[in-house]
């Protein structure tokens, strides 16, 4: 029987590119049909302004009529700790910021809204999802949404 | 810093600090000094001798590239090396595992005398530094604001480069602001103003000029 843990996908939403300037990533959508359980990452490179805008979207329409979900908004929701969550700094180089939602009765697809601030010179920022809890586990590297999975 | 004076020159790096660099450091001889990004060529092309900065603020990425080398030289002569603090990581590939003070700026759209806040430019944050360390006079050079603008980029700093395409809507959204908010939180400070001003800065307390009388400038940097 397969480890659970190795029933997952991964999947791109915004690859480490260009550093971005006041404006918005360009992110993939993230279609979570036939997964229970969702974990987002954000990872911040070398940034010099705070960020603008930092939370998920979710919609019952393929890449269309996103909406905000109460609870991941970085910008002020209360984090799973108890913490009033806060918006990724100037000084927040290099740090993730991580969403985790279990997809029982919500919707299918999901976006990432990130922004970035008006500094000088932008932010770095890397996006990808975790999809876990699947009714099947991948059976090719393609599936599990990687180049290569290697395990031990 | 061994200086006692209340009185900070904060050294931004417009092109017009050129013509009154020496002038006002020839008037306030014993007054602190501050100083980030390209500011520090001022200091180190005194053709007597560099001079060096009581403190340096060094903090964006690419300008701790750029600059690095003479906040070095800068420390090892007695300026204190100021900058926000961070991981591990974005301290090292920003070259300041050495600085003198990690200061913290929280996040605020406002200006409120006393405290600090990350107010995006490194030139505002140096005027926060001099209120906050006690300045009863502030004479800014070098802080006329940008005036690139997306389909105009034009010679923003001292040292020739181009400024970026939004520089004119920094002057007039954080620049500007900023530097008229702190002259009304401060009626007790004396701001002395020397440059061209790419916004309105106005109050009891504050002065503008163009130039400092003293020995001759260089040639004034045609606008």
């Amino acid at each position: 029987m397969a480890n659970p843990e190795q029933r997952v996908k991964h999947v791109s939403i915004t690859p480490p590119a260009a550093i971005v300037d006041n404006a918005s990533y360009t992110t993939a959508q993230i279609d979570t049909l036939g997964w229970d359980y969702l974990e987002v990452v954000a990872y911040l490179g070398a940034t010099d302004i705070a960020m603008t805008a930092l939370k998920l979207q979710s919609s019952d329409s393929d890449g269309s009529q996103f909406a905000d979900v109460d609870g991941l908004d970085a910008n002020g929701d209360t984090d799973a700790f108890g913490n009033t969550g806060a918006l990724p700094t100037a000084a927040d180089d290099n740090k993730f910021v991580v969403f985790q939602v279990d997809l029982r009765g919500k919707k299918r697809y999901w976006d990432l809204v990130a922004t970035a601030g008006d500094g000088t010179n932008g932010t770095f920022l890397a996006a990808w999802a975790r999809l876990s809890r699947g009714e099947e586990s991948p059976s090719s590297n393609t599936e599990a949404g990687a180049l290569n999975v290697y395990r031990a | 810093m061994c200086k006692q004076s209340d009185t900070w020159i904060v050294v931004g790096s417009s092109p017009t600090a050129q013509g009154v660099f020496d002038n006002v450091l020839e008037r306030y001889p014993d007054a602190r000094t501050i100083t980030c990004n390209a500011g520090i060529y001022l200091f180190a092309s005194v053709l007597e001798g560099p001079r060096y900065p009581d403190i340096y603020w060094l903090s964006d990425l690419v300008a701790c590239y750029m600059f690095g080398r003479f906040a070095n030289q800068a420390q090892r002569n007695g300026t204190e090396i100021w900058t926000l603090p961070r991981n591990e990581y974005g301290i090292s590939i920003r070259g300041m595992q050495n600085a003198d003070r990690y200061l913290d700026l929280p996040e605020s759209d406002h200006y409120t005398r006393g405290t600090y806040y990350h107010s995006t430019l490194s030139g505002t944050i140096c005027t926060q530094i001099a209120v906050n360390e006690g300045a009863r006079k502030v004479v800014w050079l070098g802080h006329d604001g940008y005036r690139s603008t997306p389909n105009g980029k034009v010679v923003d700093t001292i040292d020739g480069r181009l400024g970026h395409g939004k520089g004119w809507g920094h002057t007039q959204n954080v620049i500007g602001p900023f530097m008229q908010a702190v002259v009304n939180a401060c009626p007790d400070i004396e701001f002395e103003y020397y440059g061209k001003p790419q916004y309105t800065l106005a109050g009891p307390n504050v002065t503008v000029a163009k130039q400092v009388e003293g020995k001759p400038s260089p040639p004034p940097v045609l606008l």
